[in-house]
């Protein structure tokens, strides 16, 4: 079953490299910008929820480029980072996310 | 093991440490160095990663601050012995910040907030360059000086780094064999139970 996971998860990622691609162009060093900006969309949006992931990656996107025109281009980066450490305190779970029981 | 096998390791491993560099090229007493160096840095993210079980990767960051902070104040003429305690007084006294609101989180999430702590670090580090320099870097960062005596070969300082490597390494053993200690370990086998035990324990915590 993990297996399968990795499977749809690689084929979900080429897809998405598919369409950035033409953006961002094939570049090696493509990984250290665009990997983190998924994983924080991930956690902004919520991890159990696929909304989720359209609402952080929608969201991340555009705070991301307003603070560069807005507030300091020089730390557009570090803009979705506050918001992701907000959010980590704040809710957890993410905005669309459910919150699940653990068993102790 | 009994205490005379370990005592003579310890001793073997001082002998070695000390005899290393001697008749040795600049190249690999560079390196002797930078062992050294970064065996303390790895030595305070075992406490937290091995003994305590929390996930932290600020553990770069944590040393951008110290050496920007020794390394400002040194520039600034004062000198290394007040600059090196004000470092990591500081560095404490963030990690303490940073701590406070991240711990409240776990595993992986804590790791994505140190992570952004790391990014958000070096990005104040590389902007701010009033301060830090920015890409530029700062130049020339004095050498230590012990005793009015100066450290400029390489053999001296590497003598310089072995001692703080062995003060690092004293007082982590005397942390992990401490109350301390026992509670980190308590923290990361069980979490939960570590949290339910009574006052005097958590005292320790």
């Amino acid at each position: 079953m993990v297996m399968y996971t990795f499977l749809i998860n690689a084929a979900l990622a080429t897809v998405a490299s598919v369409l950035i691609t033409p953006v961002y162009l094939a570049k090696f060093s493509n990984g250290e910008t665009l990997g983190p900006v998924a994983f924080i969309a991930a956690i902004v949006g919520g991890f159990n929820q696929i909304r989720g992931a359209l609402v952080g990656g929608l969201l991340i996107g555009v705070i991301d480029n307003l603070a560069a025109v807005y507030v300091s281009a020089q730390y557009r980066t570090a803009i979705p980072l506050i918001l992701l450490i907000v959010i980590i305190m704040v809710r957890p779970q993410g905005i669309m996310g459910t919150s699940e029981g653990r068993t102790v | 093991m009994s205490q005379q096998i370990k005592l003579s390791l310890l001793a073997l491993g001082l002998a070695a440490l000390f005899f290393a560099p001697l008749g040795q090229g600049n190249y690999i007493v560079y390196v002797l160095c930078s062992w050294l160096v970064f065996s303390v840095a790895a030595m305070g993210l075992n406490l937290m990663l091995g003994y305590a079980g929390q996930v932290s990767l600020a553990q770069s960051a944590f040393m951008g601050i110290g050496a920007y902070i020794t390394a400002l104040m040194t520039l600034a003429g004062i000198n290394w012995l007040l600059a090196m305690p004000v470092a990591i007084l500081s560095c404490f006294v963030i990690g303490l910040l940073l701590g406070y609101p991240a711990l409240r989180v776990q595993h992986h999430f804590l790791a994505f907030v140190t992570l952004a702590f790391n990014t958000l670090v070096f990005l104040v580090l590389r902007n701010e360059d009033w301060l830090t320099g920015g890409s530029f870097d700062l130049v020339p960062i004095p050498l230590p000086e012990i005793f009015g005596m100066s450290l400029n070969s390489q053999l001296a300082f590497y003598y310089f780094a072995v001692v703080c490597f062995l003060v690092a390494a004293g007082v982590m053993a005397w942390i992990v064999h401490s109350p301390w200690g026992r509670a980190f370990k308590a923290l990361r086998e069980n979490p939960i139970r570590a949290n339910s035990l009574d006052s005097s324990f958590k005292c320790n915590v």
